[in-house]
This record gives structure tokens, sequence and C-alpha cells, in this order.
């Protein structure tokens, strides 16, 4: 052994101590890290995308805050040990605890897209073409406002998050007043309908147009109390210049061949095929037990329609059979009597990766709320004939100008015209509150329904007061900043 | 930078050679009876040249000159030290020691003798280790080592054990121990181990000691070393064993039918009485004992193993292959191993030495597909199959699965004779035989250690030495589930994923050893880098026209993302980097005083750019009080040394990438045909941070070492503080920013402990010996901080659940309602209300009637709300123990060891579910039925809920501690005579038992206190103590052999 052999022994663990490489600068290889994008139009409308995208995650839980909580749906059977189950019994007896994961899911799935909203707001300034900068703006502030919407009429004052923020400075944010809430979604849809444009081409169709925020913006005027020449006028455009129409049948407004037709405003997409774009909608409203003969891959028994609902439908009216099924065929033949919501169910490869899209705004929907404002400002015989568009496609005669003869009747007739239109599209919770009738219905809908009169004989009536109509703030954030105030009545 | 240390190191290496050697030294090494050692070392005193004797115990080395001092050690026995003289030595006998006080230890980079070990290290070997009935290493272990803390979450086959040195200082990144494996640091080192191939563990405990692994030790370091070759002719060794297992323990449960007489009988008193559903219970002729049809009738446990070893002075081998094959007690729950190790190393000249290490090992793990609790929830109604009877009622045919739901909407009688419709099954499920029957899952694990290392002797005392290798890990993953596994309508699907893991690894030392005078010193230093790269994939196939074939091209369809955002067909990649510098000086004067410092740089890809560098360094101290002139004459005392130190170690276990916003797809479709548009989003739940960095361990450690008694009593002591700040935390984010957490090093946990190791050989003669081992050890632990002056931080389990993390207390601590037993009256009830409505004064959504559980009000306000909760308890153990007692006599060999904790709490989530309460006689005896029935006052009624439905109260909260007998072993070995006709040198017979005895609380109302839930949530560090469903603790007997020649 010589020096010259040391020396080159060394030097080769030397030289592979080098090949193995010494940078400590690693980027993700699989992911983007956020710093190298957002630098151009294309990279800012994948950001815009992102946030169509997040509207589905609210969807999962928005029907027990919604459906579940009014006298359209209800479970099943009381008598459960399922834990999923027994939550959801808590939404439907008005008993909501602040620490239900269900309450906490949706806080967070809104609030996860508001920021996806503001991150694009963030980064406009990459858009050199200032129309299309302008219509980024107006897309994502308008999914901003309709977020809002929905939280300030479940929650009451929330917090308002208009940038990104980190979770340091999120601890100085305190709830605004209703007030500030919906002047904040008011600008922000108001934005959007003066910036949006009328339609998109044929590839692009579904993306936001200023019908949408046109209609949103009456709906919370509305919501406001403020039955107006305003709102009046904004339904009226919509009617006059938006170019929707009602599809010839019922039917025809949820056929999975024809989405996105000339009846819908906004509708949340979903699309099947194992992509993650997929609904559950149709599993989780097949009913429990019913294996594969309903839909593939078998149901959860979710959303299970009320007695009331059905038989509220006349026998004439073609909505029943579209928006609910009473029964079921079995592998063998038999017909089991369970009912269950047939109106987001289509065919399936994959569990909960349906293909039908949830229609958010359509246009029977602004047609009786253009009723509903017709009734207050212009009287009841102003208001007939668009209560009856709908009633006729349904193949119900038209009502009388006798069968509403006042105003309150015309309400109620509205009313019902809109549940049974609208069933099961999240839409009655909203309604009920609007028209400040929620805790007479309620009231009245669990003393009635034969369901509820086990479960009331154990526990006393189930109650619904003026403090329970708003959710509680979730308990994971009160955890986190003790100094956030619970609603009032929990 | 980094060049420049490479050219130093290189000029360093260029030092010519001196040429020595004046007197030749020649001897012969024998024990008291006269027979020669082998391998006896014979160093030349303060250098490392020496040399080793030969098959005749023989040596021959030359040394400087005739006052050199020859050092001459052998394991087992006293050291003795001999002048050169005119170096002829003669034989020269070494006295058995009853401890070997001056066994050498591993150290990180090196090895130090245990008399100058200034640290706190623990040294493990023990030939049977292979013998135990286990088949990973680190179950081996348990309770075996002061301050390693080993429970055994899962009785699954083949799972890992959950392992913490001196208790829990992450609150975010892992509290996993680093294990290094013969000096190659590996994740799953103690998985895959051949027992039978250790030759010792050391455990690096205090932060003195892991500094020297830097940003990866503050959770201590384990050191596992492997055999290697002897200077000896080739010794075989033949090790086997076979046993079987049974549960221990399963769930006292009632028979449906009892269940509901029971109901009757109560109802005459004044209970509710049986509902619709459950009378049919009783009208359904079946009787399902469920438990066992979860466990096999015999589960098998097999072990082989073989090895050799040899070598000469050029050249030492030791290769070996073993193959283990364990069956879990559950159905579907099997590990087999394979392993192969050769480890070479050759004497090339004077100056160079080399070696390598392989060791390939294969592995498959098939674990089932339903949890245990799935079969002692299901009622002794339901058969697995339809027998003659249900078939009759179901009207299914006679063989084919029975589904609870088959039982339903049919017309049952009632004992008095009503017939009644009646549906007692509520869910979708099939029986969990079926779903068990239905699902396969297999995990196969390919691993590929191999690493060199070159030793250059540059200078007298200086030596180089590189270790370079790799690592690559392979798992395969497949699962198949049939059509209608679940549930009726279930579709069909397989899933693949596999995991590649590569892991260079570059070592380079220069070590320099040299005495002057009473001067010993010794000094490391080195430089290393480790590359890992992680490569992914997957794939969903569903829709397969049959179930006959499993494999994904028979799918008809692929699946990409599921619904719920999971992505199931993928490859993904990422990359980590770790750059380190590190040096350490030990010096000692005249053996008695001694003094260590060490330092490392450790420069990781893990974080923030600006902060990707931490150091740690480490100082310590020892006095070898018995060394001293006062002490030296003192016959009875063999050692005395007393330690103290301090040191700095870090945790760099976060996922990568933390530092930024990691933006994935996040697509939408537009126009009436469906078009795909791309979306970009950060679309996890977590916020990224720039400046994220190291989180940082500060600890110190004070301790002594005694033996006495011609070593007879060996004591270790030490007491430990270790301050943990700068975590790396997952803080919670409220959840208006869009995210639930986000990275932050913030906060500050303390923890604090004695340990105690306590050697005995209590007798000692040549027919009988009783040999006692006693390890102990505390530990407790204190959240100081959370940082931004926040006081608490909570976080949730499967049911919501609460756990609390609060400045001032335990790191994890469950929080919820105390109780003080159950509401036995309606007057109880409404003396409470004082006139005002429940829904005022309860909690919302949840009934309060006679037989719930009673609240306490904590803050006195008369109001049960959110605001009552407080800390109930927390899962930390306040003692952990283990004593192994050894009696040798005749040939033969009994040994049995204790092991348990002390002061641990579990959250028992039995107790929130209907099914499980309903028919466990732990839950069910006692119980309040009605005011005529009210119990003992305590143990609620099963109507409402408990009244606290879903919400943490302490009568979920159980005693968990316990102390167990955890092995027992009868040998016998057949001495040298009876084995002269079959030309064996050992063959040794033993027969053991595992898990043979348990003493637990008494409120524990499960069937496994070590049971925990790992997955999930429950992966988070700050989430503890909850089990569920834990499969039952197995019991083990085998016998083996032993045979060596």
């Amino acid at each position: 052994m010589n020096a010259y052999k040391i020396y080159f022994a060394i030097m080769s663990c030397a030289a592979l101590f080098i090949m193995t490489g010494c940078d400590l600068a690693m980027q993700p290889i699989s992911e983007i890290g956020d710093g190298a994008f957002y630098k151009n139009a294309e990279e800012v409308n994948a950001a815009v995308v992102a946030c169509y995208n997040g509207l589905q995650a609210p969807m999962k839980y928005e029907w027990m805050l919604t459906e579940l909580r009014s006298d359209n749906s209800r479970l099943h059977t009381s008598a459960t040990t399922s834990t999923d189950r027994t939550m959801q019994l808590d939404f439907d007896q008005s008993r909501v605890s602040a620490t239900s994961e269900h309450v906490y899911n949706y806080w967070q799935a809104v609030y996860h897209n508001i920021a996806r909203c503001n991150v694009v707001l963030m980064h406009l300034d990459a858009v050199e073409d200032t129309m299309l900068r302008k219509q980024y703006e107006a897309e994502v502030r308008l999914i901003r406002g309709y977020h809002y919407f929905n939280l300030v009429r479940l929650f009451g004052p929330v917090f308002i998050v208009d940038k990104r923020l980190d979770a340091v400075s999120a601890r100085n944010y305190e709830r605004s007043t209703v007030e500030q809430v919906y002047d904040f979604l008011i600008a922000d849809m108001e934005y959007a309908a003066a910036n949006l444009p009328r339609s998109y081409s044929e590839k692009e169709k579904g993306r936001l147009t200023q019908w949408v925020a046109k209609g949103l913006l009456a709906k919370v005027r509305m919501t406001r109390g403020q039955y107006d020449a305003d709102t009046k006028n904004l339904l009226k455009d919509i009617i006059d210049n938006g170019g929707f129409s009602l599809m010839p049948t019922y039917a025809a407004v949820f056929d999975i061949n024809n989405e996105l037709n000339d009846e819908i405003l906004f509708a949340i997409r979903y699309t099947s095929g194992g992509i993650g774009l997929g609904s559950p909608f149709g599993n989780w409203f097949a009913p429990l037990q019913s294996g594969a003969s309903v839909i593939n891959g078998g149901g959860n028994g979710y959303n299970y329609p009320t007695d009331d609902l059905v038989s509220a439908y006349s026998s004439l009216d073609t909505r029943r059979d579209v928006t609910l099924a009473l029964d079921y065929t079995n592998e063998r033949g038999q017909v089991v009597d369970r009912r269950y919501v047939t109106k987001f169910l289509s065919p399936v490869t994959l569990k909960d990766d349906g293909d039908k899209d949830w229609p958010v705004l359509r246009y029977a929907d602004i047609l009786l709320l253009y009723a509903e404002v017709l009734n207050e400002t212009d009287g009841q015989e102003a208001a007939l004939p668009y209560v009856n568009m709908t009633r006729q496609r349904a193949g119900l005669a038209a009502l009388s100008a006798a069968q509403t003869a006042n105003r309150h009747q015309m309400r109620m007739a509205i009313e019902k015209e809109r549940r049974l239109e609208l069933a099961y599209e999240n839409q009655r919770w909203f309604d009920l509150i609007r028209t400040e009738r929620v805790i007479e219905v309620m009231t009245e809908h669990w003393a009635n329904e034969n369901y509820y009169t086990t479960i009331t004989e154990e526990t006393g009536p189930i109650v619904l007061n003026e403090n329970l109509i708003l959710l509680p703030m979730p308990q994971k954030e009160i955890d986190i900043r003790l100094d956030i105030t619970q609603n009032v009545g929990y | 930078m980094k060049k420049q240390t490479i050219l130093l190191l290189l000029l360093l290496s260029l030092a010519s050679v001196v040429a020595r050697g004046e007197v030749s030294v020649s001897g012969k090494v024998v024990d008291n009876t006269g027979e020669p050692l082998i391998g006896v070392n014979i160093l030349l005193q303060g250098t490392t040249s020496g040399t080793l004797t030969n098959f005749d115990g023989e040596f021959f080395m030359d040394v400087p000159s005739s006052s050199s001092v020859l050092v001459v050690s052998y394991m087992g026995f006293e050291t003795r030290e001999l002048k050169a003289g005119n170096g002829m030595l003669g034989t020269i006998m070494l006295e058995e020691t009853a401890q070997n006080i001056d066994e050498i230890v591993v150290v990180g980079y090196g090895v130090q003798k245990k008399s100058h070990l200034t640290g706190a290290v623990s040294k493990y070997s023990d030939d049977n280790l292979g013998n135990q009935a286990v088949s990973r290493l680190d179950q081996a272990l348990q309770g075996k080592i002061a301050g390693v803390n080993i429970s055994n979450v899962s009785s699954e086959a083949g799972s890992a054990p959950q392992v913490r040195v001196r208790g829990m200082g992450s609150i975010s990144a892992s509290n996993e121990p680093l294990v290094v494996v013969d000096g190659y640091p590996m994740a799953d080192g103690l998985s895959f181990i051949d027992m039978n191939d250790v030759e010792s563990i050391e455990v690096l405990k205090d932060a003195a000691s892991a500094a020297i692994y830097g940003s990866r030790g503050a959770n201590g370091v384990i050191l596992i070393t492997t055999k290697s070759g002897d200077i000896q002719k080739a010794k075989y060794s033949i090790k086997a064993y076979t046993g079987f297992k049974q549960a221990y323990k399963l769930h006292d449960l009632q028979d449906s039918h009892d269940y509901v007489r029971m109901l009757y009988d109560e109802a005459a008193l004044g209970g509710a009485g049986p509902t619709v559903s459950e009378k049919a219970w009783l009208s359904i002729d079946n009787h399902t004992d469920w438990q066992r049809e979860a466990l096999r009738n015999v589960a098998n446990i097999t072990n082989v193993q073989f090895s050799v070893s040899g070598g000469k002075k050029e050249a030492k081998y030791y290769i070996s292959g073993s193959y283990t094959g364990d069956q879990g007690i559950m159905i579907n729950s099997r590990y087999d191993k394979f392993n192969v190790r050769a480890k070479v190393n050759a004497t090339l000249s004077k100056y160079v030495e080399i070696g390598v290490n392989m060791s390939p090992s294969y592995t498959k793990r098939e674990s089932p597909a339903t949890n245990f609790i799935d079969f002692y929830r299901t009622y002794s109604w339901l058969p697995v199959t339809h027998t003659e009877a249900t078939a009759a009622l179901t009207g299914q045919p006679i063989g084919s699965y029975a589904h609870g739901r088959h039982f339903n909407n049919l017309d049952y009688t009632d004992v008095d004779g009503n017939v009644f419709t009646a549906s007692p099954w509520g869910t979708n499920n099939n029986n969990p035989r079926c779903v068990m029957d239905n699902e396969k899952r297999y995990a196969e694990d390919y691993r590929l250690n191999t690493s060199a290392y070159i030793n250059i002797n540059i200078v007298k005392g200086l030596t180089f030495r590189s270790q370079d290798g790799f690592y690559v890990q392979y798992r395969d993953n497949n699962t198949y589930h049939n059509a209608n596994a679940k549930s009726d309508g279930d579709a069909n699907y397989a899933l693949y994923t596999n995991r590649l893991r590569i892991d260079l690894l570059s070592e380079n030392t220069l070590n320099y050893n040299a005495t002057w005078g009473k001067h010993e010193f010794g000094a490391m230093a080195g430089f290393t880098a480790n590359k890992v790269r992680l490569r992914t994939a997957g794939i969903k196939g569903i829709a397969f026209p049959t179930d006959y074939v499993h494999t994904i091209n028979a799918a008809t369809d692929i699946t990409i993302e599921e619904n719920d955002g999971t992505r199931r067909t993928y490859t993904m990649e990422e990359e980590e980097m770790l750059l380190s510098v590190l040096a350490r000086i030990n010096y000692s004067y005249a053996g008695r005083y001694l003094a260590s410092v060490s330092f490392r740089a450790d420069g990781s890809s893990k974080f923030g750019p600006e902060n990707q560098w931490g150091y740690f360094p480490s100082v310590s101290l020892g006095w070898r009080m018995s060394e001293e002139e006062w002490l030296k004459d003192q016959r009875w005392l063999n050692q005395l040394k007393i330690r103290g130190s301090w040191g700095v170690t870090g945790n760099n276990d976060i996922v990568n990438y933390a530092a930024y916003d990691k933006l994935s797809a996040a697509n939408y479709t537009f126009g009436t045909t469906n078009q795909l548009a791309a979306g970009l989003a950060n679309t996890g739940s977590v916020l990224g941070n720039r400046h994220i960095s190291w989180e940082q361990t500060n600890e110190f450690d004070v301790g002594f070492d005694l033996s006495m008694f011609k070593t007879r009593v060996n004591l270790t002591v030490d007491y430990y503080y270790s301050i943990t700040r700068s975590l790396l935390f997952q803080q919670p984010a409220l959840a208006i920013t869009g995210y639930t957490n986000y990275w932050n090093n913030i906060g500050k946990v303390r923890n604090q402990g004695v340990e105690i190791e306590l050697t005995t050989y209590n007798i000692k003669t040549k027919k009988f010996e009783w040999q006692t081992q006693l390890n102990l050890s505390t530990n407790n632990n204190r959240l100081l901080q959370l940082g931004d002056g926040s006081e608490r931080l909570l976080s949730y389990g499967e049911r919501s659940e609460v756990y609390v993390a609060r400045v001032g207390g335990p790191s994890i601590q469950y929080y919820g309602y105390r109780t003080d037993g159950v509401w036995t009256s309606q007057e109880e009830i409404d003396a409470f209300l004082n006139g005002r409505a429940a829904t005022d004064v309860f909690l919302v959504g949840k009934t309060v009637v006679p037989g719930t559980l009673k609240v306490v009000d904590t803050d006195g306000n008369q109001v049960i709300d959110a605001y009552d909760r407080e800390a109930l308890g927390n899962p930390f153990p306040t003692m952990t123990w283990g004593m192994t007692n050894t009696f040798t006599f005749y040939g033969f060999d009994v040994s049995f060891m204790l092991q348990g904790v002390a002061g641990v709490t579990v959250l028992n989530g039995d107790g929130y579910y209907q099914e499980t309460k309903k028919i466990n006689r732990a839950y069910t005896a006692n119980r309040f039925v009605s005011a005529e029935q009210p119990g003992d006052g305590r143990t609620p009624t099963f109507a409402n809920g408990n009244g606290m439905a879903w919400e943490l109260t302490d009568y979920l909260l159980q005693n968990a501690s316990y102390g167990a007998l955890k092995d027992l072993t009868i040998g016998y070995r057949f001495n040298k005579k009876q084995l002269r006709p079959v030309h064996l040198n050992t063959i040794r017979l033993y027969f053991s038992g595992q898990n043979l005895a348990y003493v637990w609380g008494k409120s524990y109302k499960g069937i496994n206190p070590e049971a925990r839930y790992t997955s999930n949530q429950y992966s988070s560090p700050l989430i503890d103590g909850y089990q569920r469903g834990g499969f039952p603790i197995q019991r083990t007997y085998t016998i083996g052999v032993e045979i060596g020649f």
C-alpha cells in the first residue's frame, strides 16, 4: 500500500459523495409551489375554474342545513344507531349543537371557496385584457356573494373575508353585522351584474352570466323585505331579455341528456367518470338496503321525503314522479315500499359519481319570485299568470282568480307552488325564512306528521324558536378563539 | 464550502506513514479453567492498534518498547493490563466477571468503552432475543430498556408498535425515534431486522449522546448492531421454534336471547322492556358467537434461522438466512418474513480494511378487512350463513351469507303469541364475516440495504472511514374487493399502489486517537450527505365483470379520483436532502475525569429557504470516582461514575415542502358537451409557511453508574430534564381562512423523568445462577407554551371527542364533561331545573331523563353548556417498568419477564356505541333501568344515548394500567458429554409462553389495555389514548431448539 493508493481510495469516496448532489433548494415535483404560478391570463383562469370547482364541496352538507330542517324531508326511522344518521336527526328535530360536524364542514367548505375567490382577486393584474379581467373579477365576486348570501341566512352575522388570510391575522377578525354582510355581498353581486357577459360560447356555457347576478340580487332584496320596483325590474329584465324559457315538461328540466337547458340560469355542475367531479346525491338519496336495484353501489336513504310533502302533490301533478318515488322493485322482483328522492338520480358506474347537475337558480324560480313581488306591489291579479305558468306545465289546472282572491291566499298559493316546483333544490327552508313563516309551518308539521308522535312522546315537543332559526357558530372556531361570540340560544 | 472540506481531508490523508516496532510480544490467553479464549482483544494502550488471539488463544504482535502496556480484554472477563517486558508473556489468565463494565458500547459514528461513557446510553444484548415468539424486533424489546416505552397498539400480525424514548416532545412532527442499523439510518429498521442477527442494541437517550445525529435525534436514537464474524472456525447455528396462539380474553357478551329476556325481566320492575325489533330477536332461533367468527381456531407462529460465521485474520464473515411465519389470531391476518444478511470484512493490509454488509429482505403482510368491533357488535341472532331455520324465516337459500336486512319486514311472534312485523336491522351492512371473506388486502415489502466501508489508517491513531450505501425499499399494496362485499349492491374494485423509496447515504469521518501520559484524547470529524427520493403510484380499477380475476387488466373502468377528492390513479414524486458536518472530541484524564463535546450542523431541504441549516452542540462530563485514590482500595466497589450532560437535538420529521402552498388540480366542466376545464388551487387543508424551521430540544441529564461486589450489583440511575422549543406545529387555523391548519414553529414542551436500570447476580455458583434485571422509568410531560398567547388547543377524534393541549398540563388531555353518576329521579332533575325549561338549561339536543348521566355544572352557573368541559385525564403512563429473572441450574434455564405501565387512562370508545354496550355485560351490569332498579347509581341507561351521546364524558375514561407476565421460558442445554456422540457443540431445547397473565385496572372494560387507534385522525401526535374494537391480546406458546456445530 502506498500513498498513491490511499489517495485514490479517498478520492473515490469523495467523488461518490459529491455525486449524490448537494442542493438543498427543492421545489415540489408533483405539485406546483404557489410562488411560481398566476403569471398570465390562462393561469388566472385556472384559478377561476377552481372557484367553480369549489362550489361542489358545500353541497354535500347544504341539503342537511336546509331541506332536512324543513318540512320536506326527515329520516325514515328515528330508531337509528348509525352515527351518521343520529347526527342528521339533530337537523331534522331542530336541535343542532355547536359541535355538529356537518355544520363545521359546511362552514369550512364555504370559507375554503371564498379563499379561492380571494386568491383570484389578488392576481388579477396578470390578466392584460381588460374585458377578461373584469369578467374574471365579476365571476369570482358573484361566487363569493352567493356564498355569503347562504352564510348570512344560515348563521346571521359572519366574518367578512375579502383577501387571503393567514392564520395569525385571522385571529384579529371580528364577526360583522348582518347589515354589513349584506352590504358586502350586494356590492359583489352588483359588480357582477354590471360586468358579466349576457352569455358565453357553447364551449363555456355554465359560467356565470349577469342574469344570475340579477336573479340572486332580486332574491337578496326580497329576503330583506324589499318588495319594490327595483326588485321587480331586476326580475323583469331576466324574463324579457335573458332568453330563458320553461322546458315543455318538468322531466325535461332534469333530463341528464339535456343539462344546461334553457331553464337553467345557474347550476353546480357534476361530471361522472371517476375524475373526482361526480355527484354523490344519486346514491345518498336512494333507499337504504336497496342494493343495486335503484342505483349501482346502493343507497344511503338520506333526505327521506315527508308524508306531508308527498300528500301535497295532487294526483295530476307530473312533478311528483320526477321529484321522488314511493317504492322500488328489488332484484327478486318484489316491490318495496320505501320513498326516495329521484331528482338527482342518474346511473353511475362508481358509487357517488353521478353526472346530474344541481340547479341553483332556474327560470321557474325567477317566475315565481316575480309572482311573489307582483303580489306585494301590484296585487294578486298581476301575480296570477306567473304562478300558473309552472302549474300548467306540471299538468295542473290554472288557479282561478277566485282561488286567489286576496293577497294572503296568493302568498299561500305561491308558497305551495314554490315548494312543489323546487322541492329538494334546497329552497324550502330559505323560502320559509324569507316569508317569516318558518316557526308556524314547522310547528304544525311536527304536530301532524305521524313519524314525530312517537319521538315527542319520549322527549317532549320539538321546539323551533327565533333563536334556533340561525345555526350555531361552529364550536371548533370558538375553541380556537374563545372570544368569538356564539349565536344566542346555543 | 463543501469542496474545501473535502480538500482538507485529502491533504490530511497524504501524510506519510511512520515505521515502527521494537519488541515482539507473544502469549496465550485462557480462562480460569484453562480453556483458550479465541478472539481476545490485545490492544497497545492509548492506541487503536492491536491484535486478536487465534484459535489456540495465542497472539503475536510488535510493540514500540518493553515499557509499552498491553490491554487484554474480552467480553465477560476482567480486563488486564500487562507490561511488554521481554515480550514473553506466557499464559495469561482472565477472570470471568459477573458483568463486564468495560464492554464496548456503540455510540453515533463510533464506539466507546462503557466505563468512559458520559452520556445516557442503554445497551441491550441478549442471545435469546430471537427466541421470542414475536415477528418484529421492536415487539421483542418491550419492557427491556429503561426509558424506551413500547406499546403493542395492535395485535395484528406484523403491525408496528408505538415506540417512545423519554416521552413525547413534539406535538405535530413525529415522535418516533431514529433507528440506525449498522450506521445506516432507516425509519423502518425495527420492523424487518432479523432478531437473531442482532448483536446489540444501544439507545442514545440523552440529547448529548443523540446530538451527533443532530436534526433527527430529538426523539432518541436506537442503534442496532448486527453480528459479525470472529476469528474462529466456521460456526454453524440453527435456531427454530414453532407454536400457537390464542386470544387471552374476549368480551363478556350476552346472547341476544338472554339479553331480551333480561329486558322482559326488567320490565316487570319498571324497565322500558324490549322494543319491537328486540322482541323479534327472541323469535329468531340462532346463537352465533360472533367474536369466535373473527378468530382462527389455532394460529401458528414459526421461525427458522440459519447462520454461519467465522473467519481468519484477513477476512471475516457472517451470513444468515431466516424465515418467520406469523399468523394473527384474526382470520386474514398473516405476516411472512424472509431475511438474508451477508457481512464480510477483509483486512487488506496494515492500513486498509474494507467490508460490505448486505441485507435483502422480503415481507408479506395480509391484513383483515374488518375491525374486531364489527364482529362483537353483531347480535348473536344473526347467523353467518343461513341455517335451516333462518332460511325458512327469510326465504333465503340455506348456506348463503345471512345479512341483517334479510330479517327486515318479517312477521315475528312474541312471547305472548302475538304476531307483529319488525325490522331488527338498521343498516345496509353485510355481516362482518362476509365482509372479511370478500376483501383481501396484501402489502409486500422488498428491501435491500447495501453498504460498503473502507477504513484507512493514515498515520498512527488517525483513521479515515467512508461508509457509503443505499437502501431501496419497494412496497406493493394490493386490495381486491368483491362485488356485494360490504353491502348489497356494493361494486367490486381493485386498488393497487406502490411506493419506491431510494435512500442514498455517504458518511465520511476522520478519527484520531492519542494518549500522552495520563491524557487520553479522541477526535472525530466528518461530513455526510443523504438524499431520499420517493415515488408512489396507484391505480383503481372498477366494474370487474367477474370476481375471478383480481388484477386490473380485467377491470372495465378506471377511477382517477373519488368524489371525496382521494386521488386513485397517479404517480407522484418527492425528494429530500440532508447535508451534515459533524465533529466530536472525547478527552479523559487518568481515566478519572471524562469530557466529551460534539457538534453537528444539518441542512435540510424540508425547511424554508432562509432556515435550512440547524446547529446541534453538546457537552458531557463524567467523573469516575472509583478511580480516585481514596476509593480505589474499596474492594466492594468496582465502579462509580457520575455523569452530567447537556445537548441540543432537533426534529425535522414533517412532510416535504411544508414551506409552500401547494397547488393541485381543481377542475370543472363547462359546455353542454362537458368540456373539462383545468383548474388549480391549494385544495388541501394546510397553509404553507415560508419560515418553517427546526424544532429544537435542549436536554440536561445527570446520572450515575454504580457497580459493586465483584460487579454482582449494577445500578444506573438517570434524571433528565428537556425542553423542546420552536415546535414544528401544525397549528389549527380558523376555518375562515379557508384552511384548517398551518405549519408553524411555536410552543414549548417539557419532559422530565427518572430512569433506573438494575442488574443483580443474586446467586452465582457453578451449579446455580440467578440473575435479575429491572428497569423502571417515569416521565412527566408538560406543555409550557403554545405561542400566540394561546392557552389551549383542541384536537378531535372520530366521534368529535376532544383532546386538549393546555398550557401547564400534559400535551394531551381528554377534554369533556365530568359526571357525578346518573340522575336517579325526575325530582332530582326538576330540582336542578328549578322551574326553568330543560332546553334552556341542558345541552341542545340532549335528552335528560332519569338514568342519563348527571353532568357536573363545573362553572356553577346552573346551566350545562360547553363551558363546563374540563380536562379529565391523560393517556401518558406515569411509570413503565420491566423485570426479567433468569435461573440457570444443571443445564436448565428458566426466565420470566414481567412488564407493566402505571397511570394510563384510556378513552374506551365502546361506551359510545349502543350496539357494543347493550350486549356487553361490562356495560349492562348495574346499570340504571328504572327507579326501582337504579343500579349502582353510576352506570347509565341505554336510552337517549346516556343523555350525553357523542360527547366525551369521564364515564368513557378507564384506567388501563396493567402488569403482565409477558414471557416465561424454560430451556435445557445438553452438556458437552451428552453431545459428544452426535458431534455437535450445543443443543438447547426450550418451551416458552408469552402474554400469560395480565392484571389491569378495575375500571377498565375492554380486553386489551394496550390497544389504540392509530390511523386517520389518530395519527396526529396530539391525539392518543383512544381505543375501540381492538383485537384481543395474543397468548402464545412455543417450543424451540437451538443447535450449534
